[in-house]
């Protein structure tokens, strides 16, 4: 019993002798011990998530894209780059490339135009700002398999009862056969992106125009710029620079990764087969090519980072850029 | 000495404890949370690897199949057997079981592949249907074998070909075609008003065709022994050009809800002549009685060979099945031995050709009428690609014929090209 009764005493007076040296660290050794564990009880699940999940299948992908691997996941006899070479050469992932881009041309500028216009119009509202977003915002929640379902079996159904050949019949127009003929598959593939995700640059583009202070458009006031597309011009487009950069980015990113529509409006047209539905059939369709698909997957992961990496390079992201090419313009100039 | 040192806990030290009691419960609850995601909600983790065996199915579309091979499965003796019934992508869900290697034992297959048999993923059933295999047709057996050992037990096998209305080819004055051009024109003819003349699915012909017109041109898909991809000829060429004339006559239902699978466009009279497959013979009688008739894809180019294109299920068994013999014994049960079952599988629900002969020749339901007609022309006329036309030569080939038909592109090309990439495949395979 005696050690019993000096064990709970030697724990109370280290503590005390720390405080006394230790200062400040009174009160941490115990919080960072508690902050240790809950920091590896929280991460740890996830990070063998990330693990399991993200990590190893990538360097097992890395890996497979040296061998032949059909219809198994073990890597069967080595060919070296032979499945990149057949990546890159063949016509069909070229055509995806140039389905991206066209598809790219489109929704990019036409989404970035129509969010900026409606969150300019929202923002100027002087009442129900909150009803107007929400109204907006709501597509984003759809799936976008029902999304184009809604399309396809509605609004551009081929048949003379379809929605949009309805209407064009008012006019004399003959029906459309809106998936199968181009490049009116162009309407329908656009459009039904353009509704799933336009509410969510919108929001973005909201976010940031309500970051603009306030003392920019009544300095403008007082120098005459009182309204309408100059105020826009010379204060709110710079000013949302940094904003149109992600959003750019955004929508480039998820042009390339366009999948969900493509796949359940145009499954088998090879003129509207972006990368992501190319690479679907080489590796997880029928083909189940795996040594050739991890060969596609890290070609396209390669082309979106590059890509990325250009549009960071030429449009920045953020103000802080604009003040260091400033900065550096004005001490080129100074020089001079 | 733990009791007197629980009862001397300051309060902060309590505080202390039960925060990382509550954080050990979070991280274990997000644990489990993980790897219960890791788990399947596709219903293919039934008894497979539990001592009883797993049998996988797609989702048939006919009112019963599920109850029937459920009940069969509760019937069956020799071992507890869960049905897996599919929904969705069925392929890609089966092959990330088979590549997993757990959940599958016993599994139906319309897709057999050269490079799964040949990495082991499959069992060889050659000893289960040695015995038998001369009661199969030649097309029957082509899908399942592969190296000269035979991987699959035939199902049901579901021919594919042309379906019409004759008294709206009476009403135009048309003769049932005898050509693939005659039949390209009946289309133009017969289309009119709220009905095109043709519904070859929603992609103007390019996935139904692709197979048909090089088999009806006399070409083929691949030589005997699968090592020269043979469709590029003038006849094909023609036969595509032909194909492509109609669609730009606007003879072709295309953008319907539904896609020829579904005889809802032809029911509705949306199309005087349809592709389709005998599954729907029910529900087009149902509508239309006795003027219904099928038509073989007849030939094209002066060729004279017929076709009636099929496609069939096959049971196999999962190499790394729980347990491999019983696996094997339970599928030749069902589908060697049970004839009743077959038969009833067969044409019981929706209507297909039961593979063995003795058994569709004793299919009653089969014996008269369209039906009857349909058995006979797939018996003289019945074409399967096998094995080893790859799904990459079929896309090849598939994506010229688009190209053909929506985008006019010059048939000789796109053949020659599709032909160059479906023969790189067939070495790559082979090597």
């Amino acid at each position: 019993m005696s050690g019993n009764s000096t064990a709970p005493r030697t724990t109370t007076t280290k503590p005390v002798e720390r405080t006394e040296v230790a200062g400040a660290k009174v009160v941490r050794p115990g919080g960072v011990r508690g902050s240790r564990l809950a920091f590896w009880v929280f991460v740890t699940p996830f990070l063998v998530g990330l693990v399991l999940f993200t990590l190893v299948p990538i360097v097992w992908s890395s890996g497979l894209s040296f061998f032949e691997a059909r219809g198994t996941l073990e890597a069967s006899r080595f060919v070296g780059l032979d499945n990149y070479a057949r990546f890159l050469t063949d016509k069909a992932f070229t055509n995806s490339l140039g389905t991206f881009v066209v598809y790219a041309i489109f929704i990019v500028p036409v989404t970035m135009a129509v969010s900026l216009g409606l969150a300019v119009l929202v923002n100027g509202l002087p009442k129900f700002q909150a009803f107007y977003r929400s109204v907006l915002f709501l597509p984003v929640a759809c799936s976008y398999v029902v999304g184009a379902l809604v399309w396809k079996l509605g609004l551009f159904s081929g048949l003379p009862s379809g929605v949009a050949n309805t209407f064009l019949n008012t006019f004399g127009v003959d029906p459309i056969a809106w998936l199968n003929s181009s490049p009116y598959w162009w309407v329908v593939l656009v459009s039904v992106r353009l509704w799933l995700q336009v509410g969510f640059y919108v929001v973005l583009f909201l976010a940031g125009l309500q970051r603009i202070p306030q003392v920019l458009y009544e300095a403008a006031m007082i120098d005459g710029v009182s309204a309408g597309f100059r105020r826009f011009r010379y204060i709110t487009w710079p000013q949302l620079r940094p904003t149109v950069a992600a959003v750019l980015l955004l929508l480039l990113v998820a042009a390339f990764q366009a999948f969900d529509e493509f796949l359940n409006l145009v499954p088998a047209n090879p003129a509207t087969r972006p990368p992501l539905v190319y690479l679907y059939n080489v590796a997880l369709g029928a083909q189940r090519d795996f040594g050739l698909g991890s060969a596609g997957a890290l070609i396209l992961t390669a082309l979106m980072v590059v890509v990325a990496l250009l549009q960071t390079r030429f449009f920045g992201f953020s103000a802080a850029e604009d003040r260091n090419k400033r900065t550096r313009k004005n001490r080129s100039e100074a020089r001079r | 000495m733990t009791f007197s040192r629980s009862h001397r806990l300051s309060p902060n030290l309590s505080a202390r404890l039960s925060r990382r009691t509550l954080l050990a419960g979070a991280g274990a609850g997000a644990a489990a949370l993980t790897l219960a995601s890791c788990g399947s909600n596709d219903g293919g983790t039934g008894a497979g690897g539990s001592g009883g065996l797993s049998q996988w199915y797609h989702q048939y579309g006919e009112d019963g199949v599920q109850q029937a091979v459920e009940d069969w499965a509760a019937n069956y003796e020799a071992a507890e057997v869960t049905v897996a019934w599919t929904l969705g992508d069925y392929a890609s869900k089966l092959s990330s079981r088979l590549l997993s290697g757990s959940g599958v034992d016993v599994f139906e297959n319309n897709q057999i592949d050269p490079a799964s048999a040949r990495s082991g993923l499959y069992a060889d059933l050659t000893d289960v249907m040695d015995p038998i295999k001369d009661q199969f047709s030649e097309v029957a057996l082509k899908p399942v074998t592969i190296d000269g050992k035979i991987w699959g037990i035939p199902m049901i096998t579901d021919p594919q070909l042309l379906w019409y209305r004759p008294s709206l080819l009476e009403a135009a004055g048309i003769a049932v075609p005898t050509t693939f051009e005659e039949l390209m024109q009946a289309g133009i003819e017969l289309t009119g008003g709220d009905q095109k003349g043709l519904f070859v699915g929603n992609d103007g012909g390019a996935g139904v065709f692709s197979q048909a017109i090089p088999v009806v041109a006399g070409a083929g898909l691949l030589n005997d022994d699968a090592t020269q991809v043979t469709f590029n000829t003038p006849e094909v060429v023609a036969g595509f050009a032909a194909l492509q004339a109609a669609y730009k006559a606007g003879a072709m239902l295309v953008g319907s809800p539904t896609d020829w699978t579904d005889p809802t466009s032809f029911n509705a009279g949306l199309a005087a002549i349809t592709w389709q497959g005998m599954w729907a013979l029910p529900a087009m009688v149902e509508q239309f009685g006795d003027d219904v008739a099928a038509m073989a894809i007849p030939p094209v180019g002066g060729s004279t060979t017929s076709a009636v294109m099929v496609s069939q299920w096959n049971e196999q068994v999962a190499a790394k099945a729980s347990d491999l013999d019983a696996a094997k014994a339970m599928a030749k049960a069902q589908w060697v031995d049970d004839a009743d079952f077959q038969k009833e599988f067969a044409v019981g629900f929706g209507f297909h050709i039961p593979p063995r002969t003795a058994t569709a020749a004793d299919t009653t339901e089969l014996q008269d009428g369209v039906a009857k007609q349909v058995v006979d022309l797939t018996t003289e006329w019945g074409f399967t690609a096998g094995p080893f036309w790859a799904p990459a030569m079929g896309t090849a080939l598939t994506d010229a014929i688009i190209r053909i038909v929506s985008e006019n592109a010059d048939p000789a090309t796109e053949l020659a090209a599709a032909q160059a990439t479906a023969q790189q495949t067939l070495d790559s395979l082979a090597s």
